[in-house]
């Protein structure tokens, strides 16, 4: 293919990519919707709209300004009508192109060898008009790479059969598809151990039954003790999370929550036991109560956060069978999660006050997870490694799920030595502004927030001296320093994007901050990104990383052989949802 | 795999196809003769030019880096753009990276852009001042203050254009930004999971166009190269996903 803008001869079939609305050369091949495909646009959107339309009628007082609601409808429908009409689509040599839109006009390439699941979706209407709505799944990414909204089933067929049939070097073995696009392939709705016996097991297509094969029996990495479950429930507090959403539904309503009667009940004898008491003792006892009683609630949090733990880690347990990990983990409800090996993007060591104290970390996983996966919530994504492990014991754990990783080894790199002057700044700045605010406030007792200003210094200096990053033949590891201290580890090959990056006061002192990306769902939500390096170091190392994002790429791109998907020879109807999973 | 040998890959390269754009007469020229102020020049401009002899030197006080000589990418010393095959690695290593056109359009669509904004939130400042709390605000402190948010919004666009740089890399798409919080993001070609080139009505006006970038990844999954020649845009997309299947990138 020669390297011009395609201006209609097409070569090797590659679609035309000319000007929009000039349809040179694609009209032999070019699809659209099917003729109704505007109803379950707009349907889709009244759904969205459904309740406020409602309102309105019910309510409505016949307005001038109701009519407006009309109105947006009308145009809605008016607007889904043209966008679905706009829609084409057609089919090259190794891509699929999209072209939508009628102001703001969009052209989209997807390559078959990103293309790793087609999904059907069909409701009872979509059944009435023999049509199916097409969703055309990559790995990574939170959207599907192309939605067709809807088509009639032999296009979705014929479509389905171009994929494979265009595609050069489908692999037409299961071990082709179980290869997928080197750890970013996602098995949608395929049973991975967590549903194994599950209704949909018959109807999945053969590949996805030969990736149930472990290479050998699964061997235990890893059993959260019953101590570190409780550990693991007074770290997390995750007792106050949930006493504070339930706050928040209380005071949702927007009525005073007193007002519901079995509250108003409570209330009531809070209130007059707490003022009998307050009328019966004198101060000294009064503090002394008031203390208790903070104290007391502040263990009960903790303790419901122990009850919440005990029931969401009970007995849990990491596996490990050559190639996929696999966790299981819950009391009431036993959830198992697995990935292979291959999916692992990132992998996040956790170290917090309490961590320290207990002499513990916490382990977190980044995986690939596909749209799917992703839209299910967290049942089937792999999320840890170890709740809670002993510090001591985290090397080998590490090295045992992924051999690369070598933290002893690692030959970590400082920061920028003017970082510590910077935070520290800023803490005192921080102080400085609320003192004065306090002092303004309150009088010279706002003076005593000077005092914040010591942990704020000891936190400063902890992360000037623990911030640091280390890049080996396999790694690339960032350590953020501080109370909580957080590690990254991302191997090389892994790295999807690479980000520079400097703010004025950065720039001001002659640094940069240096970022990389991974793909899947991230269970942290910081990102990997080195902070206060020397300008000079940040480019050297983005560079590096750019090398190795490229290198891995490429990598990836040789080893699936492209493309990494494949068909299934049977459906599965049985579905709930009316989901059709087309696993690859 | 047989994308490698074909013919017009290669020695292509530095010297890519005309682009379906009627204004661009000479789509790439030497680098050597190439403008020096890239982002900015008239429609006839090459389609890519070292970046070297662009908006790089011209931004140097403002870079992230202090040594502006230090490039993400390459090696050190100036690339030329004859290097051999690409087909091989080591070629590709050889190979420079290019400034992309931006269409000198972009520039005034922003500064307009930044006007029409910052006289609205002057607006919305000004009117619930005056009108609402009844702050006696003289006509002339109005116009005055809308005239200086104006003209610092123009100013800031004018130097987010001067400094908004895409690259081509050997292996991938860089994309330069921002005034005071400055970044630069580079996006593996071999990581492109699918593309969208999105042409607005202006944009189908002055043969403008945004290709956008998607990639797997969680915190800098799209990359947006927004205001590239329409022609330009296509090309890029096709030899991104083209080196991609061939496995030369």
């Amino acid at each position: 293919v020669s390297d011009g803008p395609p201006a209609g001869s097409a070569p090797q079939g590659v679609a035309p990519t000319g000007v929009p609305g000039d349809p040179i050369g694609a009209g032999a091949r070019e699809r659209r919707l099917h003729p109704f495909s505007w109803l379950f646009v707009l349907l889709g959107q009244l759904r969205q709209m459904a309740l406020p339309l409602v309102a309105l009628l019910v309510f409505g007082r016949g307005e001038w300004w109701e009519l407006l609601g009309v109105v947006a409808a009308v145009a809605l429908a008016a607007h889904a009508f043209v966008v679905s009409l706009s829609f084409r689509y057609w089919l090259g040599t190794r891509e699929l192109v999209v072209r939508e839109g009628l102001f703001d006009r969009t052209e989209r390439h997807v390559p078959f060898a990103r293309i790793q699941n087609v999904v059907q979706r069909q409701t009872l209407l979509h059944r009435l008009f023999g049509v199916t709505e097409l969703r055309l799944e990559s790995a990574g990414g939170a959207n599907p790479e192309a939605v067709m909204n809807v088509v009639t089933l032999a296009a979705a067929a014929e479509l389905e059969r171009a994929l494979r049939d265009e595609v050069p070097s489908l692999p037409a073995t299961a071990d082709g598809a179980e290869q997928g696009l080197a750890g970013l392939e996602t098995p949608v709705l395929a049973p991975s151990p967590a549903d194994g016996g599950g209704p949909q097991e018959g109807g999945v297509a053969g590949p996805a039954r030969g990736r149930r094969r472990s290479l050998r029996s699964p061997t235990n990495l890893f059993r959260l003790s019953l101590g570190d479950t409780v550990r693991f429930g007074l770290i997390s507090n995750r007792g106050m999370v949930l006493v504070a959403a339930a706050f928040g539904v209380l005071f949702q309503g927007g009525g005073d929550p007193r007002d519901l009667p079995g509250l108003r009940w409570l209330w009531d004898l809070l209130r007059e036991s707490l003022g009998s008491f307050v009328d019966g003792h004198g101060p000294v006892e009064l503090v002394a109560a008031g203390t208790v009683a903070l104290v007391g609630a502040l263990l009960l949090l903790r303790l419901l956060s122990v009850v919440l733990a005990l029931n969401s880690l009970w007995d849990f347990r990491l596996d490990f069978d050559g190639e996929r990990l696999t966790t299981e983990h819950g009391l009431l409800t036993r959830i198992r999660a697995g990935a292979t090996r291959a999916k692992l993007q990132q992998i996040a060591i956790e170290e917090g006050i309490l961590h320290r104290w207990f002499g513990r970390q916490t382990l977190r996983a980044t995986v690939a997870a596909g749209v799917v996966a992703v839209n299910e919530g967290d049942g089937t994504r792999l999320r840890w490694i170890a709740p809670l492990v002993e510090k001591g014991r985290v090397p080998a754990l590490l090295t045992a799920v992924e051999p690369g990783i070598l933290l002893e080894r690692l030959a970590w790199q400082p920061i920028h030595p003017k970082a510590f002057g910077r935070r520290a700044r800023r803490t005192c700045q921080l102080v400085a502004l609320l003192t004065a605010v306090l002092v303004a406030a309150v009088g010279a007792e706002g003076l005593l927030a000077l005092l914040t200003a010591v942990p704020g210094l000891f936190a400063a200096r902890r992360f000037a001296r623990r911030t640091a990053w280390a890049l080996d033949d396999e790694l690339f590891a960032v350590r953020l320093g501080g109370y909580r201290e957080l590690v990254f580890l991302v191997r090389r090959e892994k790295i999807q994007a690479v980000r520079l990056r400097a703010t004025p006061f950065d720039r001001r002192h002659g640094m940069a901050r240096v970022l990389v990306d991974v793909a899947g769902v991230s269970e942290v939500a910081t990102a990997a990104e080195v902070p206060y390096l020397d300008a000079r170091v940040a480019r050297e190392l983005a560079a590096r990383l750019a090398a190795a994002a490229a290198a891995g790429g490429r990598a990836e791109l040789l080893r699936v052989g492209r493309p990494g998907w494949q068909l299934p020879t049977a459906r599965s109807l049985a579905d709930t949802d009316g989901q059709t999973a087309l696993a690859g | 795999m047989s994308r490698v040998s074909t013919p017009p890959e290669d020695p292509a390269l530095p010297v890519p196809a005309v682009p379906a754009e009627p204004g661009a007469a000479s789509p790439l020229s030497p680098p050597a003769a190439a403008p020096t102020e890239g982002a900015a020049g008239p429609s006839t401009q090459p389609v890519l030019s070292l970046p070297e002899a662009t908006t790089h030197q011209a931004a140097a006080p403002n870079t992230i880096s202090a040594e502006p000589g230090v490039r993400a990418d390459g090696p050190a010393a100036a690339p030329t753009p004859t290097g051999g095959s690409a087909g091989t690695p080591a070629a590709a290593a050889a190979e420079p990276t290019w400034a992309l056109a931006i269409h000198p359009r972009l520039g005034t669509l922003w500064v307009v852009a930044a006007v029409v904004w910052s006289s609205l939130a002057w607006l919305a400042v000004a009117t619930p001042l005056v009108v609402v709390l009844g702050v006696p605000l003289p006509g002339l402190v109005v116009v005055a203050g809308w005239a200086l948010v104006a003209t610092l919004a123009a100013a800031h666009a004018r130097a987010s254009f001067r400094r908004y740089r895409c690259e081509l890399a050997p292996d991938g798409v860089r994309v330069c930004r921002g005034v005071f919080w400055q970044s630069e993001v580079f996006v593996p070609g071999a990581r492109i999971q699918h593309t969208e080139v999105n042409q607005g009505p202006l944009d189908r006006r002055w043969g403008m166009a945004k290709l956008v970038l998607h990639t797997a990844g969680v915190h800098l999954g799209t990359l947006s190269l927004v205001g590239l020649r329409h022609g330009d845009a296509a090309w890029l997309r096709d030899r991104l996903l083209e080196r991609q299947a061939g496995g030369a990138l």
